[in-house]
């Protein structure tokens, strides 16, 4: 039994990994915006099928594709603020956001259904099938690579936001919208950069997504949606980190739960968050004032 | 009866069809080392997900039948490979080797039209081709799309034909009539019933699944 509960943890951790990655977007966008962005699952799924298109026509490998899917995902999370998410103003920008993401995640759906169609398609390479032997368990590569990306790119973005002046203008708008625009911050640039930001670092968690999860096709996203809403509402709206530890606590929690009664882990998974939110309201690492940490 | 058979289980349980990742659940299939794994698996992405975290923990079941998935044809070889798929089993009541004249035609058909091969040609093709010559029949023999007569018509007890064979309800609304096979991949791409055993049509089944090859 030991041996079956270090197995689910090493799972949970690893696994937990690849959400962080299809999370951290949600969460910052969240954090400057102010907006969730419903469409996250989709353009998880974006990002599959952009690693898949370069892997499968161009040979180019998964990892090295992210040099041009990650970029490619920043011009177009710019061009969605600045087309469908900036125009928004007043009192119902919140909800009206939800609407409009919904519909941008129908949009890029219809999309990928007439370019590539319903078939299911899946990411591959050498290291998303082979592992390596640490301490009696096999490890795969993939999921070690994965959590490695996540943990850079948590750190990436820690450094973005608190050792840069970008940053500075980013944590600011977090804050107080009107008085950083009133100190000669743009906040539209921030707002449109942030967003471009956020849907880039989800190129990397479809790429991950595409390789772990058995196949994807255009309706894979909306499975997502829910899991990665309530793993950066435990981490804490906003927070960086938070979104990471609560992929891990979540993933892991599951994992264990698959040992005994696993048709009980998607609601323990759901019935964590409540209990965590009913001790701590605000998440594990979310502060009202302050989102971003 | 397996158990009275003398194969005794070594692990089973129930998932939700909403779980988040396989690889925490397949992980324990193959830490527990069953030579025999059948998968209540509702898609090709669950079968191959199963598939690919069995390959990661280097296990290979000597038999691994799945209720779904390697029923798909080119879909489910494009997703886990051809080496891969060698030795995957499934039970259906359909497949493009089927030797009724109906269904042969149909499968030239969608193979000139489609390309591919026979064993490419998905058995969702079938069963959404038979949907419509069981509707076909019933709207020829109540004369009309009135709800309730194809109903009454539908339960009625009458044998209806199809390109899977005949059609017949019972009670319930499932086909009575049906027959119930277990296809293999086998190699060189083909997908052969290989059970019954003795049945017509049936090849010999490999009892003793390849290795991965990814």
């Amino acid at each position: 039994m030991a041996r079956e509960i270090y197995q689910a943890i090493v799972d949970g951790i690893l696994i937990g990994g690849v959400y962080a990655l299809m999370a951290v977007g949600l969460t910052l966008i969240f954090g400057v915006l102010d907006i969730i962005n419903i469409a996250q699952g989709i353009l998880v799924v974006l990002g599959a099928y952009l690693s898949y298109g370069l892997a499968a026509r161009l040979h180019i490998d998964l990892f090295v594709g992210l040099l041009i899917t990650v970029p490619a995902m920043f011009v177009l999370g710019v061009a969605i603020q600045w087309s469908f998410i900036r125009p928004l103003r007043g009192r119902e920008r919140t909800s009206m956001t939800l609407l409009v993401s919904y519909a941008i995640a129908l949009i890029i759906e219809g999309i990928l259904y007439e370019i590539a169609g319903p078939d299911v398609r899946n990411l591959n390479a050498w290291y998303v099938t082979s592992s390596i032997r640490i301490f009696g368990f096999y490890l795969a590569y993939i999921y070690l690579f994965g959590f490695v990306m996540a943990v850079v790119l948590v750190l990436a973005l820690y450094v973005l936001l608190y050792r840069t002046r970008f940053g500075r203008s980013v944590r600011a708008t977090m804050q107080d919208e009107t008085a950083a625009r009133l100190v000669g911050i743009d906040t539209n640039r921030v707002a449109a950069l942030t967003f471009g930001i956020g849907v880039a670092v989800t190129a990397a968690g479809g790429m991950m997504f595409g390789a772990t999860n058995g196949g994807f096709n255009p309706n894979s996203g909306y499975d997502l949606i829910s899991r990665l809403l309530a793993i950066i509402i435990l981490g804490g709206l906003g927070s960086i980190g938070g979104a990471l530890a609560a992929s891990v606590f979540m993933l892991t929690l599951q994992s264990l739960v698959d040992i005994w009664q696993p048709q009980w882990a998607t609601a323990v998974f759901y019935a964590a968050l409540v209990l965590v939110l009913l001790i701590r309201p605000t998440g594990f690492f979310g502060r009202a004032p302050v989102r971003a940490q | 009866m397996l158990s009275a058979l003398g194969v005794k289980t070594v692990y089973s349980k129930i998932f939700p069809e909403e779980v988040a990742d396989y690889k925490a659940p397949a992980d324990q299939v193959a830490a527990s080392g069953a030579q025999i794994v059948v998968l209540g698996s509702t898609d090709v992405p669950t079968v191959a997900a199963f598939m690919q975290a069995f390959e990661q923990q280097h296990y290979t079941p000597k038999l691994f039948i799945a209720a779904a998935g390697p029923d798909q044809g080119a879909a489910f070889l494009s997703v886990v490979g051809k080496g891969n798929a060698i030795g995957m089993m499934v039970p259906d009541g359909w497949y493009p080797g089927y030797a009724l004249p109906a269904s042969q035609a149909l499968v030239s058909e969608y193979v000139a039209k489609y390309g591919g091969t026979p064993s490419d040609v998905n058995a969702d093709i079938a069963e959404a081709y038979s949907v419509g010559q069981v509707m076909e029949q019933a709207i020829v023999a109540t004369g009309g799309t009135d709800n309730a007569k194809i109903i009454a018509y539908l339960h009625g007890n009458v044998t209806l034909t199809s390109v899977q064979g005949p059609v017949k309800f019972d009670s319930l609304g499932e086909n009575g009539a049906s027959a119930a096979f277990v296809f293999q991949w086998q190699t060189g791409d083909v997908f052969n019933q290989v059970l019954p055993s003795g049945a017509a049509g049936s090849k010999p089944i490999i009892a003793t699944k390849p290795a991965w090859t990814s």
